[in-house]
Protein backbone atom coordinates (compact mmCIF):
# COMPACT_ATOMS: atom_id res chain seq x y z
CA UNK A 1 0.00 0.00 0.00
CA UNK A 2 2.78 2.04 0.68
CA UNK A 3 4.11 1.97 -2.68
CA UNK A 4 0.81 3.61 -4.12
CA UNK A 5 1.38 6.36 -2.04
CA UNK A 6 4.62 6.76 -3.08
CA UNK A 7 3.73 6.61 -6.84
CA UNK A 8 1.44 9.98 -5.95
CA UNK A 9 4.20 11.68 -4.38
CA UNK A 10 5.44 13.73 -7.53
CA UNK A 11 1.99 14.97 -8.67
CA UNK A 12 0.70 16.02 -5.08
CA UNK A 13 4.27 17.48 -3.84
CA UNK A 14 3.85 19.81 -7.00
CA UNK A 15 0.20 20.44 -6.58
CA UNK A 16 0.59 21.34 -2.82
CA UNK A 17 3.50 24.13 -3.78
CA UNK A 18 1.52 25.41 -7.18
CA UNK A 19 -1.93 24.89 -6.46
CA UNK A 20 -2.55 25.00 -2.50
CA UNK A 21 0.07 26.73 -1.56
CA UNK A 22 -0.36 29.46 -3.91
CA UNK A 23 -4.11 29.63 -2.86
CA UNK A 24 -3.11 30.86 0.77
CA UNK A 25 -0.67 32.85 -0.69
CA UNK A 26 -3.14 35.05 -2.60
CA UNK A 27 -5.21 34.93 0.82
CA UNK A 28 -2.19 36.13 2.78
CA UNK A 29 -1.83 38.67 0.70
CA UNK A 30 -5.22 39.44 -0.42
CA UNK A 31 -7.26 39.02 2.84
CA UNK A 32 -5.61 42.62 4.55
CA UNK A 33 -6.66 44.35 0.92
CA UNK A 34 -10.15 43.07 0.22
CA UNK A 35 -11.57 46.43 1.39
CA UNK A 36 -9.81 48.08 -1.48
CA UNK A 37 -12.16 45.79 -4.04
CA UNK A 38 -14.97 48.22 -3.62
CA UNK A 39 -12.98 50.92 -5.62
CA UNK A 40 -15.03 51.52 -9.07
CA UNK A 41 -12.02 49.73 -11.55
CA UNK A 42 -12.55 46.40 -9.60
CA UNK A 43 -16.12 46.94 -9.38
CA UNK A 44 -15.93 47.69 -12.60
CA UNK A 45 -13.72 44.84 -13.70
CA UNK A 46 -15.83 42.38 -12.32
CA UNK A 47 -18.74 43.53 -14.19
CA UNK A 48 -17.02 43.21 -17.37
CA UNK A 49 -15.48 39.78 -16.42
CA UNK A 50 -19.40 38.34 -15.49
CA UNK A 51 -20.75 40.00 -18.60
CA UNK A 52 -17.95 38.88 -20.90
CA UNK A 53 -18.62 35.21 -19.38
CA UNK A 54 -22.38 35.23 -19.88
CA UNK A 55 -22.05 36.01 -23.47
CA UNK A 56 -19.11 33.76 -24.66
CA UNK A 57 -20.07 30.56 -22.48
CA UNK A 58 -23.69 30.39 -23.69
CA UNK A 59 -22.42 31.51 -27.24
CA UNK A 60 -19.68 29.13 -27.30
CA UNK A 61 -21.89 26.10 -26.43
CA UNK A 62 -24.26 26.73 -28.53
CA UNK A 63 -22.46 27.35 -31.44
CA UNK A 64 -20.11 24.31 -30.63
CA UNK A 65 -23.42 22.03 -30.38
CA UNK A 66 -24.76 24.00 -33.72
CA UNK A 67 -21.56 22.82 -35.49
CA UNK A 68 -21.59 19.41 -34.49
CA UNK A 69 -25.15 19.14 -35.79
CA UNK A 70 -23.87 20.66 -39.37
CA UNK A 71 -20.79 18.85 -39.58
CA UNK A 72 -21.77 15.49 -38.59
CA UNK A 73 -21.11 12.75 -41.49
CA UNK A 74 -18.51 12.44 -43.64
CA UNK A 75 -18.85 14.52 -46.49
CA UNK A 76 -15.64 16.12 -48.23
CA UNK A 77 -17.57 19.74 -47.30
CA UNK A 78 -18.10 18.77 -43.22
CA UNK A 79 -14.75 17.50 -43.12
CA UNK A 80 -13.21 20.67 -44.29
CA UNK A 81 -16.07 22.64 -42.43
CA UNK A 82 -14.92 20.33 -39.48
CA UNK A 83 -11.16 21.04 -39.74
CA UNK A 84 -12.06 25.29 -40.42
CA UNK A 85 -14.05 25.23 -36.88
CA UNK A 86 -11.58 23.22 -35.35
CA UNK A 87 -8.65 25.40 -36.65
CA UNK A 88 -8.29 28.29 -34.18
CA UNK A 89 -8.13 25.79 -30.63
CA UNK A 90 -4.77 24.65 -32.15
CA UNK A 91 -3.62 28.37 -32.72
CA UNK A 92 -1.93 30.24 -30.38
CA UNK A 93 -4.52 32.85 -28.98
CA UNK A 94 -2.28 35.90 -29.50
CA UNK A 95 -1.50 34.84 -33.16
CA UNK A 96 -5.29 34.90 -33.70
CA UNK A 97 -6.13 37.91 -31.86
CA UNK A 98 -2.94 39.74 -33.99
CA UNK A 99 -5.38 38.87 -37.23
CA UNK A 100 -8.33 40.83 -35.75
CA UNK A 101 -5.88 43.85 -35.26
CA UNK A 102 -5.73 43.83 -38.75
CA UNK A 103 -9.32 42.50 -39.80
CA UNK A 104 -10.33 45.19 -37.56
CA UNK A 105 -8.57 48.49 -38.04
CA UNK A 106 -10.50 51.49 -39.87
CA UNK A 107 -9.15 50.47 -42.95
CA UNK A 108 -9.27 46.77 -43.06
CA UNK A 109 -11.05 44.12 -45.18
CA UNK A 110 -13.72 44.73 -43.20
CA UNK A 111 -14.22 48.28 -43.18
CA UNK A 112 -17.77 48.03 -45.31
CA UNK A 113 -19.23 46.08 -42.85
CA UNK A 114 -18.05 47.53 -39.79
CA UNK A 115 -19.53 50.97 -41.12
CA UNK A 116 -22.36 49.85 -42.40
CA UNK A 117 -22.71 48.46 -38.50
CA UNK A 118 -22.00 52.02 -37.06
CA UNK A 119 -18.72 50.86 -35.91
CA UNK A 120 -15.53 52.19 -37.83
CA UNK A 121 -12.99 51.74 -35.97
CA UNK A 122 -14.63 49.18 -33.10
CA UNK A 123 -11.52 48.81 -30.77
CA UNK A 124 -11.31 52.56 -30.17
CA UNK A 125 -14.93 52.28 -29.22
CA UNK A 126 -16.04 51.02 -26.06
CA UNK A 127 -18.96 48.21 -27.26
CA UNK A 128 -17.04 47.76 -30.55
CA UNK A 129 -13.99 46.73 -28.38
CA UNK A 130 -16.21 44.47 -25.65
CA UNK A 131 -17.77 42.56 -28.27
CA UNK A 132 -14.56 42.37 -30.29
CA UNK A 133 -13.06 40.55 -27.10
CA UNK A 134 -16.26 38.56 -27.08
CA UNK A 135 -15.98 37.29 -30.75
CA UNK A 136 -12.82 36.42 -30.92
CA UNK A 137 -13.45 34.17 -27.11
CA UNK A 138 -16.09 32.74 -29.14
CA UNK A 139 -14.45 32.10 -31.89
CA UNK A 140 -10.93 30.20 -30.68
CA UNK A 141 -13.05 27.47 -28.26
CA UNK A 142 -15.99 26.85 -30.35
CA UNK A 143 -14.35 24.20 -32.43
CA UNK A 144 -13.33 22.32 -29.13
CA UNK A 145 -16.87 22.24 -27.98
CA UNK A 146 -18.03 21.06 -31.22
CA UNK A 147 -15.37 18.24 -31.07
CA UNK A 148 -17.00 17.11 -27.50
CA UNK A 149 -20.67 17.15 -29.23
CA UNK A 150 -19.73 14.84 -32.25
CA UNK A 151 -18.39 12.52 -29.46
CA UNK A 152 -21.46 13.30 -27.69
CA UNK A 153 -23.53 12.32 -30.79
CA UNK A 154 -21.95 9.21 -31.60
CA UNK A 155 -22.57 7.93 -28.02
CA UNK A 156 -26.22 8.34 -28.20
CA UNK A 157 -28.30 4.98 -28.52
CA UNK A 158 -29.72 5.22 -32.12
CA UNK A 159 -32.65 2.67 -31.47
CA UNK A 160 -34.56 5.62 -29.20
CA UNK A 161 -34.09 7.64 -32.34
CA UNK A 162 -35.07 5.27 -34.94
CA UNK A 163 -38.42 4.65 -32.35
CA UNK A 164 -39.06 8.34 -32.38
CA UNK A 165 -39.12 9.06 -35.84
CA UNK A 166 -41.23 5.59 -35.93
CA UNK A 167 -43.42 7.34 -33.78
CA UNK A 168 -43.99 10.18 -36.17
CA UNK A 169 -41.80 12.60 -34.18
CA UNK A 170 -40.30 15.42 -36.47
CA UNK A 171 -36.76 16.61 -36.85
CA UNK A 172 -37.42 19.47 -34.40
CA UNK A 173 -39.15 17.32 -32.07
CA UNK A 174 -36.89 14.48 -31.95
CA UNK A 175 -33.82 17.02 -31.18
CA UNK A 176 -35.76 18.86 -28.46
CA UNK A 177 -37.52 16.44 -26.85
CA UNK A 178 -34.30 13.36 -27.18
CA UNK A 179 -31.50 14.39 -28.88
CA UNK A 180 -31.01 17.65 -26.38
CA UNK A 181 -32.39 16.14 -23.10
CA UNK A 182 -29.73 13.05 -23.94
CA UNK A 183 -26.57 15.23 -24.48
CA UNK A 184 -26.94 17.01 -21.36
CA UNK A 185 -24.30 15.50 -19.89
CA UNK A 186 -22.29 16.56 -22.94
CA UNK A 187 -23.55 19.98 -22.34
CA UNK A 188 -22.89 20.19 -18.44
CA UNK A 189 -19.54 19.55 -19.32
CA UNK A 190 -18.71 21.36 -22.10
CA UNK A 191 -20.30 24.42 -19.95
CA UNK A 192 -18.06 24.04 -17.37
CA UNK A 193 -15.26 24.40 -19.55
CA UNK A 194 -16.12 27.05 -21.71
CA UNK A 195 -16.60 28.80 -17.79
CA UNK A 196 -13.23 28.16 -16.73
CA UNK A 197 -11.96 29.26 -20.31
CA UNK A 198 -13.73 32.73 -20.05
CA UNK A 199 -12.43 32.96 -16.62
CA UNK A 200 -9.19 32.36 -17.76
CA UNK A 201 -8.35 33.34 -21.07
CA UNK A 202 -6.99 36.90 -21.53
CA UNK A 203 -4.59 36.50 -23.67
CA UNK A 204 -7.08 38.22 -26.36
CA UNK A 205 -6.92 41.26 -24.42
CA UNK A 206 -3.31 41.78 -23.99
CA UNK A 207 -3.15 42.00 -27.93
CA UNK A 208 -6.40 43.62 -28.93
CA UNK A 209 -7.35 45.85 -25.83
CA UNK A 210 -5.29 45.96 -23.03
CA UNK A 211 -8.49 46.27 -20.85
CA UNK A 212 -9.63 49.64 -22.83
CA UNK A 213 -10.77 51.96 -24.18
CA UNK A 214 -11.86 53.11 -20.48
CA UNK A 215 -12.15 49.69 -19.02
CA UNK A 216 -14.52 48.19 -21.14
CA UNK A 217 -12.29 45.13 -21.74
CA UNK A 218 -10.58 45.04 -18.40
CA UNK A 219 -11.32 41.13 -17.59
CA UNK A 220 -10.49 40.49 -13.94
CA UNK A 221 -7.08 38.28 -14.86
CA UNK A 222 -6.67 41.43 -16.94
CA UNK A 223 -6.49 43.60 -14.02
CA UNK A 224 -4.61 41.19 -11.80
CA UNK A 225 -1.89 41.47 -13.82
CA UNK A 226 -1.53 44.90 -14.59
CA UNK A 227 -2.49 46.00 -10.36
CA UNK A 228 0.58 42.96 -9.75
CA UNK A 229 3.22 43.55 -12.54
CA UNK A 230 2.63 46.85 -13.76
CA UNK A 231 1.68 48.39 -10.40
CA UNK A 232 3.48 45.81 -8.13
CA UNK A 233 0.23 46.12 -5.98
CA UNK A 234 0.46 42.86 -4.83
CA UNK A 235 -2.28 43.34 -2.00
CA UNK A 236 -5.06 44.50 -4.34
CA UNK A 237 -3.77 42.43 -7.20
CA UNK A 238 -3.84 39.54 -4.19
CA UNK A 239 -7.30 40.76 -3.08
CA UNK A 240 -8.62 40.49 -6.90
CA UNK A 241 -7.04 36.73 -6.95
CA UNK A 242 -8.66 35.84 -4.25
CA UNK A 243 -12.34 36.76 -6.07
CA UNK A 244 -11.21 35.06 -8.81
CA UNK A 245 -10.17 31.84 -6.69
CA UNK A 246 -14.15 31.77 -4.34
CA UNK A 247 -15.69 31.80 -8.26
CA UNK A 248 -13.65 29.30 -9.16
CA UNK A 249 -13.71 27.53 -5.72
CA UNK A 250 -17.98 27.68 -6.46
CA UNK A 251 -17.78 26.96 -9.60
CA UNK A 252 -15.99 23.65 -8.82
CA UNK A 253 -17.91 22.70 -5.46
CA UNK A 254 -21.04 22.91 -7.76
CA UNK A 255 -20.02 21.06 -10.51
CA UNK A 256 -17.72 18.33 -9.09
CA UNK A 257 -20.84 15.95 -7.40
CA UNK A 258 -22.75 16.19 -10.65
CA UNK A 259 -19.54 15.80 -12.72
CA UNK A 260 -18.73 12.74 -10.85
CA UNK A 261 -22.18 11.54 -11.81
CA UNK A 262 -22.36 12.13 -15.34
CA UNK A 263 -19.23 11.00 -16.18
CA UNK A 264 -17.38 7.22 -15.57
CA UNK A 265 -13.53 7.68 -14.66
CA UNK A 266 -14.34 3.35 -14.54
CA UNK A 267 -14.88 3.26 -17.98
CA UNK B 1 -30.19 17.70 -39.04
CA UNK B 2 -30.13 14.50 -37.05
CA UNK B 3 -32.54 13.01 -38.67
CA UNK B 4 -29.68 13.02 -41.40
CA UNK B 5 -28.93 9.02 -40.92
CA UNK B 6 -32.22 9.29 -42.88
CA UNK B 7 -30.86 9.69 -46.49
CA UNK B 8 -29.24 6.37 -47.13
CA UNK B 9 -25.23 7.10 -46.64
CA UNK B 10 -22.80 7.14 -49.46
CA UNK B 11 -24.33 4.99 -52.77
CA UNK B 12 -21.27 5.55 -54.52
CA UNK B 13 -22.79 7.38 -56.86
CA UNK B 14 -21.60 10.91 -57.64
CA UNK B 15 -24.34 13.14 -56.73
CA UNK B 16 -24.36 16.34 -58.57
CA UNK B 17 -22.26 19.45 -56.98
CA UNK B 18 -25.14 22.05 -56.36
CA UNK B 19 -26.91 19.04 -53.96
CA UNK B 20 -24.09 18.39 -52.35
CA UNK B 21 -23.64 21.94 -51.62
CA UNK B 22 -27.07 22.30 -50.75
CA UNK B 23 -27.07 19.49 -48.21
CA UNK B 24 -23.74 20.65 -46.78
CA UNK B 25 -25.06 24.46 -46.43
CA UNK B 26 -25.27 24.78 -42.92
CA UNK B 27 -21.69 23.20 -42.46
CA UNK B 28 -20.34 25.49 -45.18
CA UNK B 29 -22.45 28.65 -43.35
CA UNK B 30 -21.11 27.86 -40.11
CA UNK B 31 -17.28 27.51 -41.35
CA UNK B 32 -17.13 30.52 -43.47
CA UNK B 33 -16.12 33.06 -40.89
CA UNK B 34 -13.15 31.08 -39.86
CA UNK B 35 -12.70 30.44 -44.00
CA UNK B 36 -12.81 34.09 -44.28
CA UNK B 37 -10.17 34.74 -41.19
CA UNK B 38 -7.73 32.27 -42.02
CA UNK B 39 -7.97 33.39 -46.18
CA UNK B 40 -7.17 36.68 -45.21
CA UNK B 41 -4.38 35.57 -43.03
CA UNK B 42 -2.54 34.11 -45.82
CA UNK B 43 -3.36 36.71 -48.31
CA UNK B 44 -2.22 39.51 -45.88
CA UNK B 45 1.29 37.75 -45.09
CA UNK B 46 1.81 37.83 -48.26
CA UNK B 47 1.02 40.93 -49.78
CA UNK B 48 3.48 44.08 -49.58
CA UNK B 49 2.50 46.35 -46.21
CA UNK B 50 1.60 49.53 -48.42
CA UNK B 51 -0.49 47.62 -50.25
CA UNK B 52 -2.40 46.30 -47.46
CA UNK B 53 -2.87 49.99 -46.22
CA UNK B 54 -4.84 51.17 -49.39
CA UNK B 55 -6.82 48.61 -49.27
CA UNK B 56 -5.33 46.48 -52.44
CA UNK B 57 -4.82 42.95 -52.37
CA UNK B 58 -3.09 40.86 -54.89
CA UNK B 59 0.41 41.54 -55.39
CA UNK B 60 2.91 38.65 -53.74
CA UNK B 61 5.93 39.00 -51.53
CA UNK B 62 7.76 37.10 -49.46
CA UNK B 63 9.18 40.33 -47.73
CA UNK B 64 6.81 40.43 -44.71
CA UNK B 65 8.21 36.54 -43.73
CA UNK B 66 12.09 37.54 -44.20
CA UNK B 67 11.47 40.73 -41.71
CA UNK B 68 8.76 39.35 -39.28
CA UNK B 69 12.03 36.44 -39.49
CA UNK B 70 14.56 39.23 -38.18
CA UNK B 71 12.59 41.37 -35.83
CA UNK B 72 11.04 38.87 -33.88
CA UNK B 73 14.51 36.65 -33.47
CA UNK B 74 12.21 33.10 -34.31
CA UNK B 75 15.13 31.19 -34.80
CA UNK B 76 15.56 31.39 -30.57
CA UNK B 77 11.76 31.26 -30.11
CA UNK B 78 10.98 27.95 -31.67
CA UNK B 79 14.12 26.70 -29.64
CA UNK B 80 12.81 28.10 -26.34
CA UNK B 81 9.81 26.89 -27.14
CA UNK B 82 10.90 23.49 -28.13
CA UNK B 83 13.21 23.34 -24.76
CA UNK B 84 9.95 24.20 -22.27
CA UNK B 85 7.68 22.43 -23.93
CA UNK B 86 9.82 18.89 -24.82
CA UNK B 87 11.26 19.53 -21.34
CA UNK B 88 7.84 19.72 -19.56
CA UNK B 89 6.72 16.74 -21.71
CA UNK B 90 9.65 14.60 -20.17
CA UNK B 91 9.03 15.36 -16.72
CA UNK B 92 4.59 14.98 -17.15
CA UNK B 93 4.95 12.10 -19.18
CA UNK B 94 6.96 10.50 -15.52
CA UNK B 95 4.77 12.28 -12.91
CA UNK B 96 0.76 11.53 -14.76
CA UNK B 97 2.03 7.70 -15.59
CA UNK B 98 3.03 7.61 -11.60
CA UNK B 99 0.18 9.46 -10.59
CA UNK B 100 -2.34 7.89 -13.19
CA UNK B 101 -1.11 4.08 -11.94
CA UNK B 102 -1.14 4.99 -8.25
CA UNK B 103 -5.03 6.60 -8.72
CA UNK B 104 -5.96 2.55 -10.48
CA UNK B 105 -5.16 0.63 -7.44
CA UNK B 106 -6.26 3.20 -4.74
CA UNK B 107 -9.54 1.21 -3.15
CA UNK B 108 -7.80 2.02 0.78
CA UNK B 109 -10.55 5.04 2.68
CA UNK B 110 -9.36 8.57 1.70
CA UNK B 111 -9.48 7.39 -1.49
CA UNK B 112 -12.14 10.13 -2.31
CA UNK B 113 -9.73 12.89 -0.74
CA UNK B 114 -6.91 12.48 -3.16
CA UNK B 115 -9.24 12.45 -5.77
CA UNK B 116 -10.73 15.78 -4.99
CA UNK B 117 -7.42 16.81 -4.03
CA UNK B 118 -5.85 16.25 -7.57
CA UNK B 119 -9.17 17.42 -9.40
CA UNK B 120 -9.33 20.84 -7.15
CA UNK B 121 -6.71 21.56 -10.24
CA UNK B 122 -8.92 20.99 -13.12
CA UNK B 123 -10.87 24.45 -11.01
CA UNK B 124 -7.91 26.39 -10.35
CA UNK B 125 -5.91 26.85 -13.43
CA UNK B 126 -2.00 27.95 -12.70
CA UNK B 127 -3.63 30.85 -15.05
CA UNK B 128 -5.68 32.13 -12.29
CA UNK B 129 -2.72 31.85 -9.85
CA UNK B 130 -0.16 34.29 -11.44
CA UNK B 131 0.35 36.19 -8.56
CA UNK B 132 0.66 34.14 -5.83
CA UNK B 133 2.89 31.32 -8.72
CA UNK B 134 5.40 34.32 -9.42
CA UNK B 135 5.75 35.36 -5.56
CA UNK B 136 6.93 31.70 -5.36
CA UNK B 137 8.53 31.59 -7.80
CA UNK B 138 10.04 35.04 -7.21
CA UNK B 139 11.38 33.84 -3.58
CA UNK B 140 12.89 30.23 -5.00
CA UNK B 141 14.94 32.85 -7.05
CA UNK B 142 13.84 31.12 -9.80
CA UNK B 143 12.52 33.83 -11.83
CA UNK B 144 13.19 34.51 -15.38
CA UNK B 145 13.91 30.78 -16.18
CA UNK B 146 12.52 28.30 -18.75
CA UNK B 147 12.45 26.17 -15.61
CA UNK B 148 9.73 28.37 -13.52
CA UNK B 149 7.36 28.27 -16.49
CA UNK B 150 7.19 24.49 -16.18
CA UNK B 151 7.01 24.24 -12.58
CA UNK B 152 3.40 25.00 -12.02
CA UNK B 153 2.52 22.08 -14.54
CA UNK B 154 4.52 19.27 -13.50
CA UNK B 155 1.80 17.52 -11.94
CA UNK B 156 -1.24 17.30 -14.27
CA UNK B 157 -4.66 16.66 -13.29
CA UNK B 158 -6.30 15.73 -17.00
CA UNK B 159 -3.05 13.58 -17.48
CA UNK B 160 -3.14 11.82 -14.14
CA UNK B 161 -7.05 10.97 -14.82
CA UNK B 162 -6.30 10.29 -18.66
CA UNK B 163 -3.89 7.75 -17.44
CA UNK B 164 -6.00 6.28 -14.50
CA UNK B 165 -8.37 5.65 -17.46
CA UNK B 166 -6.30 4.00 -19.14
CA UNK B 167 -4.39 1.70 -16.15
CA UNK B 168 -8.17 1.02 -15.41
CA UNK B 169 -8.70 -0.96 -18.68
CA UNK B 170 -5.68 -3.31 -18.29
CA UNK B 171 -7.06 -6.80 -17.62
CA UNK B 172 -6.31 -8.08 -13.85
CA UNK B 173 -5.53 -11.44 -14.95
CA UNK B 174 -2.12 -9.86 -16.54
CA UNK B 175 -1.53 -8.02 -13.63
CA UNK B 176 -1.83 -11.37 -10.87
CA UNK B 177 0.06 -13.00 -13.71
CA UNK B 178 2.92 -10.45 -13.02
CA UNK B 179 2.17 -10.49 -9.45
CA UNK B 180 3.23 -13.91 -9.36
CA UNK B 181 6.09 -14.10 -11.17
CA UNK B 182 7.38 -11.68 -8.68
CA UNK B 183 7.51 -8.40 -10.17
CA UNK B 184 7.92 -5.36 -7.93
CA UNK B 185 5.11 -2.54 -8.61
CA UNK B 186 7.73 -0.68 -10.47
CA UNK B 187 8.43 -3.79 -13.08
CA UNK B 188 5.04 -4.16 -13.41
CA UNK B 189 4.56 -0.20 -14.25
CA UNK B 190 6.92 -0.26 -16.45
CA UNK B 191 7.73 -3.52 -18.27
CA UNK B 192 3.88 -4.85 -18.01
CA UNK B 193 1.55 -1.81 -18.06
CA UNK B 194 3.17 0.90 -19.77
CA UNK B 195 3.03 -0.35 -23.31
CA UNK B 196 -0.28 -0.89 -23.04
CA UNK B 197 -1.54 2.82 -21.99
CA UNK B 198 0.71 4.19 -25.11
CA UNK B 199 -2.41 6.02 -26.27
CA UNK B 200 -3.46 7.93 -23.53
CA UNK B 201 -0.01 9.18 -23.37
CA UNK B 202 0.16 10.20 -27.00
CA UNK B 203 -3.26 11.98 -26.61
CA UNK B 204 -1.67 13.19 -23.35
CA UNK B 205 1.49 14.65 -25.30
CA UNK B 206 -0.49 16.03 -27.90
CA UNK B 207 -2.49 18.27 -25.56
CA UNK B 208 -0.08 18.90 -23.56
CA UNK B 209 2.54 19.86 -26.58
CA UNK B 210 -0.22 21.95 -27.81
CA UNK B 211 -1.32 23.78 -24.03
CA UNK B 212 2.12 25.03 -23.83
CA UNK B 213 3.25 26.00 -27.18
CA UNK B 214 0.50 28.31 -26.86
CA UNK B 215 0.84 29.57 -23.79
CA UNK B 216 1.31 33.26 -23.32
CA UNK B 217 0.15 34.95 -19.88
CA UNK B 218 2.49 32.78 -17.04
CA UNK B 219 5.51 33.63 -19.47
CA UNK B 220 4.52 37.05 -20.05
CA UNK B 221 5.00 37.77 -15.98
CA UNK B 222 8.01 34.92 -15.26
CA UNK B 223 10.22 35.67 -18.59
CA UNK B 224 12.01 39.41 -18.22
CA UNK B 225 14.63 38.97 -20.62
CA UNK B 226 14.61 39.21 -24.39
CA UNK B 227 16.58 35.41 -24.74
CA UNK B 228 14.65 33.44 -22.78
CA UNK B 229 11.10 34.68 -24.72
CA UNK B 230 8.76 31.65 -25.93
CA UNK B 231 6.91 32.01 -28.80
CA UNK B 232 3.78 33.87 -27.71
CA UNK B 233 5.76 35.90 -25.74
CA UNK B 234 8.17 37.29 -28.28
CA UNK B 235 5.59 37.39 -31.26
CA UNK B 236 3.19 39.73 -28.77
CA UNK B 237 5.49 42.16 -28.56
CA UNK B 238 6.12 41.97 -32.25
CA UNK B 239 2.75 42.57 -32.99
CA UNK B 240 2.67 45.61 -30.69
CA UNK B 241 5.41 46.91 -32.12
CA UNK B 242 4.58 45.65 -35.61
CA UNK B 243 0.67 47.85 -34.57
CA UNK B 244 2.17 51.26 -33.84
CA UNK B 245 2.95 51.23 -37.83
CA UNK B 246 0.66 49.57 -39.07
CA UNK B 247 2.56 46.65 -40.54
CA UNK B 248 -0.45 44.53 -41.30
CA UNK B 249 1.74 42.32 -43.69
CA UNK B 250 4.17 41.68 -40.66
CA UNK B 251 1.56 40.91 -37.97
CA UNK B 252 0.03 38.46 -40.80
CA UNK B 253 3.38 36.71 -41.92
CA UNK B 254 4.24 36.75 -37.67
CA UNK B 255 0.69 34.73 -37.38
CA UNK B 256 1.91 32.33 -39.72
CA UNK B 257 5.60 32.07 -38.25
CA UNK B 258 3.91 30.93 -34.74
CA UNK B 259 0.79 28.61 -35.92
CA UNK B 260 3.29 26.97 -38.81
CA UNK B 261 4.18 24.09 -36.72
CA UNK B 262 0.95 23.10 -34.84
CA UNK B 263 -1.35 23.65 -38.48
CA UNK B 264 1.62 21.55 -39.74
CA UNK B 265 0.97 18.96 -37.23
CA UNK B 266 -2.60 19.15 -37.29
CA UNK B 267 -2.99 18.62 -40.94
CA UNK B 268 -0.15 15.62 -40.91
CA UNK B 269 -2.17 14.26 -37.69
CA UNK B 270 -5.67 15.52 -37.49
CA UNK B 271 -6.91 12.49 -36.71
CA UNK B 272 -4.77 11.35 -33.51
CA UNK B 273 -5.06 15.54 -32.84
CA UNK B 274 -9.04 15.23 -32.87
CA UNK B 275 -8.99 11.87 -30.90
CA UNK B 276 -6.55 13.74 -28.78
CA UNK B 277 -8.69 16.53 -27.94
CA UNK B 278 -11.72 13.99 -27.27
CA UNK B 279 -9.98 12.12 -24.70
CA UNK B 280 -8.33 15.33 -22.71
CA UNK B 281 -11.66 16.18 -21.24
CA UNK B 282 -12.57 14.39 -18.36
CA UNK B 283 -14.93 12.77 -20.16
CA UNK B 284 -14.31 9.12 -21.83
Amino acid sequence: MLGVWLFLLPTLVFLAAFTYLPFGIAAWEGLPALGSLLQRENLNALGVTALYTLLVVPLSVALGLLAALAVEGNSRFRLLARALIFHPVILPTVAFAAVFLYLLNPLGPLQGTLRWLGLQNPLGDPLGAFLAVVLIGVLKDMGLFMLYYLAGLQALPKEILEAAKVDGAGRTATFLRITLPLLSPTTFFVGIMATLGALRNVDHIFVLTKGGPVGATDHLLYRVYTLGFEYFDFPQAGALTLVLLTALTTLALLALPRLERGVHYDG
Amino acid sequence: MTGSQAISPATGKRKPLGMALLRNAPALLLASPFLFIAAFTLLAAFTPTADLNRGQLGSFTLENFRLAWESADFPRLYANTLLFTLGLLLVQLFTVTTAGFALAQLKVRGRNAVFYLILAQLFLPPSALILPNYLLIHRLGLSDTLTALALPYVASATGAFLLRQGFLQVPRELLDAARVDGATPWQILYRVMLPLVRPQLAAFALVSLVYHWNEFLWPLVVIQSREKRVLSLGFAAFARSAESGMEWGLIAAGAVLVALPLVLGFVLFQRAFVEAFARSGLKG
